[in-house]
């Protein structure tokens, strides 16, 4: 194990190198959570404050910024409730999750155990798919968007997220580890090919396919650039959008601003810290794919 | 050469649905954007000319491109060999701990900004960072340099702040990568190192880090295209500014072009789609050949 090797490293060395590491990646937290609870002036007023009054909020039970942030009452959000955005997201998200889901089980199938006219030139162009970033058809997509009239429409948000090259690469191999047998048994007996799908096939991926469901999810939450182009109104724009449109006034108003970013991590972290076994095993396991 | 077998109809239709979306959702508008690219679009007489690759030599030759292209390569020096170095010699340590539960909480602490988004990540390290109420400065007043630097608002630090901001998303990505990757490496290797009085530096250099060369080179290329599109925590906090110090490629791109020159944006789209596809093919090629050895 790597253990040998580094019991000879030099011991505090190390062991302080890793815990100043550790503090700089909580440290955005620390500073999160301790300003969302802090009125105005308590974060404007540094000068005249110890160093420990300076850090901790006054009360900790002061959830005005909080209040602001969700009501719309904070002159940043004018008028447009967070909640609007958490609404949008959640919609955007899950909806497109669906065909997602669809697409890379059915395609992950075909893939994995068919033979067909066709299938390595439809092979190469997935694989040639998830080599290129999302960035790159954004503009033309947005026109091509523009033109059908879903700008600001739930639809023309979702539409690049309802299918996924990643999924279906991660849903194939999984599925490719399946003995045939199991298949052909089941079409021995009569059965259909979509049933084979969704009561042989389907229960045995299933680590997988929450694996790949948790890390879509994630990813289509945390997405910018898209929903920054697709939308005007303020009504419509996804979690990512709002905040970050929220943040570009000439004023930093950081008590909302960091209440409204704890609003927008918790589902992100929630989840993550519900499903980190597979999140990480799947992302190790592609490393040593490599 | 072609197997069919009875049920090739039937793999046919079931990945037949995704092979259409994704022709109209990512096939298409890449076929326009290359068609926009060679063509002067007339809009009013519906007209398209050939312009060949005239609207290239107009994007490479523009200086805010190539300033853009020169800021993004400095981007992506500042960010992905530190992204490197931090997390391979992190992962060496953390692969060290005796109790596996250290190493474990220690992970789940490293890959807790990855999930946050680039957005919430930028906006929390611009009040970190804030020249006047962030904690850095305070701290650094305290300490008692008065003219500390205005980060993200100076023209000479925005760029580094801001590829702090990438560094601290991405670094536990590469940790949980690492980790594992140092985890499955036989104990034997490092056993007979010892034997042969090899120090522990020696056995990293000489035993680990070779036997990690896919994973570093998977890391390298992941890191390096994500670094080159450096777009979200950019544009929520300095927006390219300030006068242009942290103008990536794609701020560029959305900033200037976007609403001004349809034809030179899908110009500038078709050049980065190809560069980083080349990136990607030829990390894919690069592991491919390695399974061989």
């Amino acid at each position: 194990m790597g253990r040998v090797l580094v019991r000879r490293f030099p011991w505090l060395g190390s062991r302080l190198f890793l815990l100043v590491m550790l503090a700089f990646m909580l440290l955005p937290f620390f500073m999160m959570l301790v300003t969302a609870f802090k009125s105005a002036p308590e974060i404007n007023d540094v000068a005249s404050r110890g160093l420990v009054r300076r850090t901790l909020p006054d009360d900790w039970r002061n959830l005005e910024n909080f209040r602001a942030v969700v009501t719309g009452t904070s002159p940043m959000l004018h008028g447009v409730s967070f909640l609007v955005f958490i609404k949008n997201s959640l919609i955007i998200t899950l909806a497109s999750l669906i065909p997602a889901v669809i697409f890379a089980v059915t395609a992950g199938y075909g893939f994995a155990k068919f033979t067909f006219p066709g299938k390595h030139v439809f092979f190469f162009l997935l694989l040639g798919l998830l080599m290129v970033p999302i960035e790159s058809i954004s503009i033309p997509l947005y026109l091509v968007i523009a033109r059908l009239g879903l700008v600001d429409t739930y639809l023309g948000i979702m539409l690049p997220f309802m299918i996924s090259a990643f999924g279906m690469f991660m849903i194939k191999q999984a599925i490719e580890g399946i003995p045939q047998d199991y298949i052909e048994a089941a079409r021995v007996d009569g059965c259909g090919e979509f049933w084979i799908l969704f009561n042989v096939i389907l229960p045995m991926i299933r680590p997988t396919l929450v694996t790949f469901i948790v890390i879509k999810f994630l990813w289509t939450w945390n997405e910018y650039f898209w929903p920054y182009l697709v939308t005007n109104q303020d009504q419509m724009k996804p979690i990512t959008v709002g905040l970050a449109k929220f943040s570009n006034e000439l004023f930093q108003d950081y008590g909302p601003l960091t209440a409204s970013v704890i609003l927008t991590i918790i589902p992100t972290l929630a989840i993550f810290i519900f499903s980190r076994r597979f999140i990480v095993r799947s992302i190790a396991i592609s490393g040593l794919k490599a | 050469m072609l197997k069919h077998d009875r049920y090739a109809r039937v793999g046919f239709l079931f990945v037949f649905p995704s092979v259409v979306f994704f022709g109209l959702v990512f096939f298409y508008p890449l076929a326009l954007a290359f068609w926009n690219a060679f063509h002067n679009i007339n809009i009013l007489q519906g007209t398209s000319e050939w312009v060949g690759i005239g609207k290239f030599v107009k994007v490479l030759g523009h200086s805010g491109f190539q300033r853009s292209v020169l800021v993004t390569c400095g981007y992506v020096l500042m960010v992905v060999p530190a992204l490197l170095v931090f997390s391979l010699v992190l992962s060496a340590i953390i692969v060290g701990f005796r109790e596996k539960f250290f190493g474990d909480v220690a992970t789940t602490i490293f890959f807790l900004p990855v999930v946050t988004s680039l957005v919430s990540a930028g906006i929390i390290w611009q009040w970190i960072f804030d020249p006047t109420l962030g904690v850095v400065n305070n701290v650094l007043n305290a300490l008692g340099l008065q003219d500390a630097p205005t980060w993200l608002q100076s023209p000479s630090m925005a760029l580094p702040t801001v590829a702090v901001i990438g560094f601290w998303v991405r670094l536990g990505f590469d940790v949980v990568i690492f980790v594992t990757a140092m985890n499955s490496i036989p104990a034997s290797y490092y056993e007979a190192a010892d034997i042969d009085g090899a120090s522990a530096l020696q056995q990293f250099f000489r035993i680990t880090l070779p036997l990690l060369n896919p994973q570093i080179v998977m890391v390298s290329t992941i890191e390096f295209i994500f670094a080159f599109k450096a777009f979200d925590q950019i544009f929520v906090t300095t927006r390219g500014g300030p006068s242009g110090a942290t103008k990536t490629v794609l701020v560029f791109l959305l900033k200037d072009v976007f609403n001004n020159d349809y034809g030179a944006a899908c110009a500038i789209t078709v050049l980065l789609l190809c560069f980083l596809f080349t990136i990607s093919f030829l990390q894919w090629k690069f592991l491919s050949t390695k399974v061989e050895q």
